[in-house]
């Protein structure tokens, strides 16, 4: 008969998902992708993950996590991310220390319907150091055919335009952020199989309008 | 006919086979072990494994071989492996109270519990060179072997210490740190050095500095650039335990033991509004028997400390971000020998403007090969 | 396992021992982040806690970090050094990745799609799918101006460049001109100042609007920042003394490019000389396809 030690720890040990198969080469191509996206802010760049995941990362959430989480990294995980099947594969494959408050995190996770609570609270960098920053990751954000943004700035050949399923109100916060260059957090999108980055340097013009921030 | 510099590729090659052969001297000549190196340099094995940051004896000796005694070339070796090691974690702090005494001095009190104990010192030889040394197989007369109870041997800056006339270890309380924050140890290889800093980070760059930087820096203040009154109050090399604490045990355990050499600087403080008049120290530690290395130190952590304690500080070796950015040989013979890379273009680009200016100032037309275009 | 690349040096496979690129895993992650934070922040440097690389500071280990941490298996490298493929260092770092990467090399600008440089930009325009990484020795510009890190650091946060117009300023009224030549600084995303690396001021009017990403790695300062694609980079002058390049009278002596920077070739002990292409795959390419410069004009060999 197993002991509830036992079984407890079978129970967390079939929580586990595999990591990449190949991780070292798969975790530089996944930086990669991260590297064009934030380098061409508004690009819809593919982006890949291990076919085992936890939910509500999903299979690229997953991938990001492997190639950018570690004891270093400080993670917020919002309410309908940070369900235990996540963090038991955060704290085992990337031994990131999971924070409480999304301002002591260097990434925080989200769903775009969370976004518009976590966003104002991360941390932003000093003006002395605007690295010291944080990098927000949103979940399950698909991308639309309908130009929502129009986005210009640094890694953009004119301008570029940017549809998303978005509740009213998001863009504004990442005007606000934008505002505040050097200071800011950086945005990644995440879908399956694809990511879009929005660094700080972005300069967002809503083809919606946007309230006064 | 210009042939375009090629075969950079060959010229490396051979430069190695070069290498290796000089390296190798005279093959008449027995060549040199590992064990000779580590057993009969002992001291230079010493200063590559404090200077590299990695205490192995063996590999230090190997390093010694291989760079052909160029001991800064030894430390980049050791260097340059230890970034590639993976890391379990940090040890416990070393108790250098408990530790086995092969040496301990003290040059402020003539008497202390546990006494002096003078041991392997260059200090009292005559600098005579001893051709006897020349001639291989001498005999050595055997010295006498004195054993050091670790129960008697306190080091003397507690003595002070316990009556308040000294500083507690880690500083007055004027730099505004809790406890806690002090404790929060920080490490200079995992985080790059910010400034300002704070003691922990100034001792582990000095640690890992040059000794001839170091020397030379404390030997200034000394001669008044930031004089801060030094006494060697303890200096003791010998033989510590190492513990750590792996996670699945959760409590220490013996991993080892090494040699270190630690030194106690008593500097005089004359105290300010908060904190009363009492002696201030600086300190040094090393791995194996670095003396003036550690003493050095000792030198330049209490010079450091001077804006800490209110004291002015302007001289050079006060300066924080002057000692700490210069101190590291690794990185100062680096960018000092890049100099022997090819700077053509950067060159050329003087070159053209110099010769322009030329131009000019002999009031001659722009003659010069080369003028500038409007971008 | 592969046994000669486009270049035709023999590439083991990657070195035993060591982890793909050297560099461990945990190191690698710790500046992919850093350099995601230079893109999203151009033209600032970022600290990072760069490694003791088996090369020695001053050499190239802060591009080489750099390198290490975005290469992929399927890329193909490029390194020059001075615009040259063959010079020592350049193929000493080529030889290091090719060893402990195995990736392929090539000498071919457009051939690669990462292109580690030191002290050049190629003649040939770079594209969106190709990255440039520039080794960095000082990575702050206003060093020669104020020795201090907390002092220059603070000027960066409140955008006070008072001290850099000055300088250039004062250039101006002793010399009748700005006598910066190389490393000339440059104004990016109009908001940070920042150090081009000691590329010729030829190269500057490159780096701005450049279609390829440019990282710019200093490992013995510990700092790395970017360029994206795309970005606004200005370099500094004054309405009446506008930016300018250097440029040559006479061209190549080999392939007789012209607007190319030059190397200056001396030929004897009575000051003869002759110029040619630094960028030497563009050279040799020019000559491959059948240009030739007055050095050689009318010669078959």
């Amino acid at each position: 008969m197993e002991s509830a030690l036992q079984s407890r720890a079978i129970q967390e040990a079939s929580a586990l998902c595999r990591p990449f198969e190949d991780p070292v080469g798969d975790a530089s191509r996944m930086f990669r992708a991260f590297l064009t996206a934030m380098s061409h802010p508004g690009r819809v760049v593919a982006a890949f993950g291990p076919g085992d995941y936890p939910e509500p990362l999903g299979t690229t959430g997953f991938g990001a996590a492997l190639t950018l989480l570690d004891a270093d990294t400080p993670v917020y995980l919002s309410p309908q991310i940070g369900t235990a099947r996540t963090l038991a594969n955060l704290r085992f494959h990337c031994g990131c220390p999971i924070v409480d408050e999304p301002a002591a995190a260097s990434f925080a996770f989200m769903t775009m319907a969370e976004a518009e609570t976590v966003l104002p609270k991360l941390s932003v960098g000093t003006p002395d150091y605007p690295d010291r920053s944080a990098t927000a990751l949103i979940l399950g954000g698909g991308f639309t055919n309908n130009d929502t943004v129009r986005l210009t700035g640094p890694g953009i050949y004119k301008y570029k335009t940017l549809g998303m399923n978005a509740p009213q109100g998001f863009w504004t916060h990442l005007q606000c952020n934008a505002d505040r260059y050097p200071l800011g957090f950086d945005t990644v999108f995440i879908a399956e199989g694809e990511i879009v980055g929005l660094p700080r340097s972005t300069r967002i013009d809503p083809t919606i309008t946007a309230e006064e921030c | 006919m210009y042939v375009a510099v090629k075969g950079g590729e060959k010229a490396i090659d051979n430069a190695h086979r070069l290498l290796a052969e000089d390296r190798r001297g005279n093959p008449d000549v027995p060549e040199l072990t590992i064990d000779q190196i580590r057993e009969q340099l002992k001291l230079s094995i010493d200063r590559v494994m404090t200077e590299g940051s990695l205490y192995d004896r063996d590999l230090a000796a190997l390093a010694i071989k291989q760079a052909r005694g160029d001991l800064i070339e030894a430390i980049f070796l050791i260097r340059a492996y230890r970034t590639t090691l993976p890391r379990f974690g940090y040890s416990q702090p070393v108790e250098t109270s408990d530790m086995v005494l092969d040496r301990r001095i003290s040059a402020t009190f003539k008497d202390l519990p546990g006494g002096q104990v003078l041991g392997p010192t260059f200090d009292y030889t005559h600098r005579l060179l001893d051709f006897m040394l020349a001639a291989e197989g001498k005999e050595i007369d055997a010295p006498e072997t004195v054993e050091t109870d670790t129960d008697e041997t306190p080091r003397v800056l507690e003595i002070l210490a316990r009556n308040g006339l000294m500083e507690p270890p880690d500083g007055i309380e004027t730099d505004g740190r809790s406890e806690a924050e002090k404790a929060d140890v920080g490490d200079l290889t995992r985080d790059p050095l910010s400034f300002p800093t704070n003691r922990d980070l100034r001792l582990q760059n000095l640690a890992r500095g040059d000794e001839g930087f170091l020397l030379a820096m404390g030997y200034s203040t000394q001669r008044g650039y930031g004089r801060n009154h030094p006494f060697a109050g303890e200096i003791r090399f010998g033989t510590v335990s190492v513990e750590f604490v792996p996670e699945e045990l959760g409590f220490p355990i013996e991993i080892g033991e090494i040699e270190m050499t630690e030194c106690d600087m008593v500097n005089a403080f004359a105290g300010s509004a908060e904190a009363a008049p009492q002696f201030t120290r600086g300190y040094g530690l090393t791995f194996g028997h670095c003396e003036r290395k550690a003493m050095s130190m000792a030198l330049v952590d209490r010079a450091l400390r001077s804006k800490e304690l209110g004291e002015p500080a302007d001289a050079p070796a006060q300066d924080e971000e002057f000692v700490l950015s210069h101190s590291d040989n690794i990185q100062a013979t680096g960018f000092v020998e890049h100099l022997k890379l090819p700077h053509y273009v950067d060159f050329q680009s003087e070159l053209a403007m110099v010769r322009r200016m030329r131009a000019e100032f002999f009031g001659e037309d722009d003659d010069a090969s080369t003028a500038e275009a409007a971008e | 396992m592969r046994d000669e690349t486009i270049t035709g040096e023999t590439v083991p496979v990657p070195e035993s021992g060591y982890n793909f690129a050297y560099l461990d895993e945990g190191a690698k992650r710790m500046i992919r982040r850093a350099i995601l934070k230079a893109v999203a922040v151009p033209g600032y440097q970022v600290p990072f806690a760069s490694r003791e690389m088996p090369m020695p500071y001053g050499w190239g280990t802060g591009g080489i970090q750099v390198t290490a941490s975005i290469l992929k298996p399927e890329d193909t490298l490029k390194v020059i050094d001075q615009g040259s493929d063959d010079t020592t260092n350049a193929v000493s770092i080529r030889r290091f990745f090719a060893k402990t990467a195995g990736v392929a090399t090539t000498e071919k600008t457009e051939e690669a799609n990462i292109i580690q440089t030191r002290h050049r930009i190629p003649e040939k325009p770079l594209s969106e799918d190709q990255i440039i990484v520039l080794q960095v020795p000082i990575p702050e510009p206003l060093r020669w101006l104020e020795p201090r890190e907390v002092e220059t650091r603070r000027m960066h946060a409140l955008s006070d460049y008072g001290v850099m117009h000055v300088k250039l300023y004062e250039d101006i009224s002793r010399h009748g001109r700005i006598t910066t030549n190389y490393d000339y600084p440059v104004m990016v995303n109009g908001r940070h100042i920042m150090a081009p690396s000691p590329t010729p001021k030829f190269d500057n009017p490159k780096m701005g609007n450049m279609p390829a990403l440019q990282l710019f790695g200093a490992g013995r300062e510990k700092r790395i920042y970017a360029i994206p694609p795309h970005t606004e980079v200005k370099s500094l002058d004054f309405e009446d003394h506008p930016f300018s390049i250097q440029a040559w009278d006479e061209p190549c002596a080999l392939c007789g490019a012209e607007e190319v920077f030059m190397d200056e070739v001396i030929l004897d002990d009575q000051g003869g000389s002759m110029f040619v292409c630094s960028d030497s795959d563009f050279c040799q390419r020019r000559r491959d396809a059948g240009h030739k410069g007055p050095a050689v004009e009318g010669d078959d060999t």
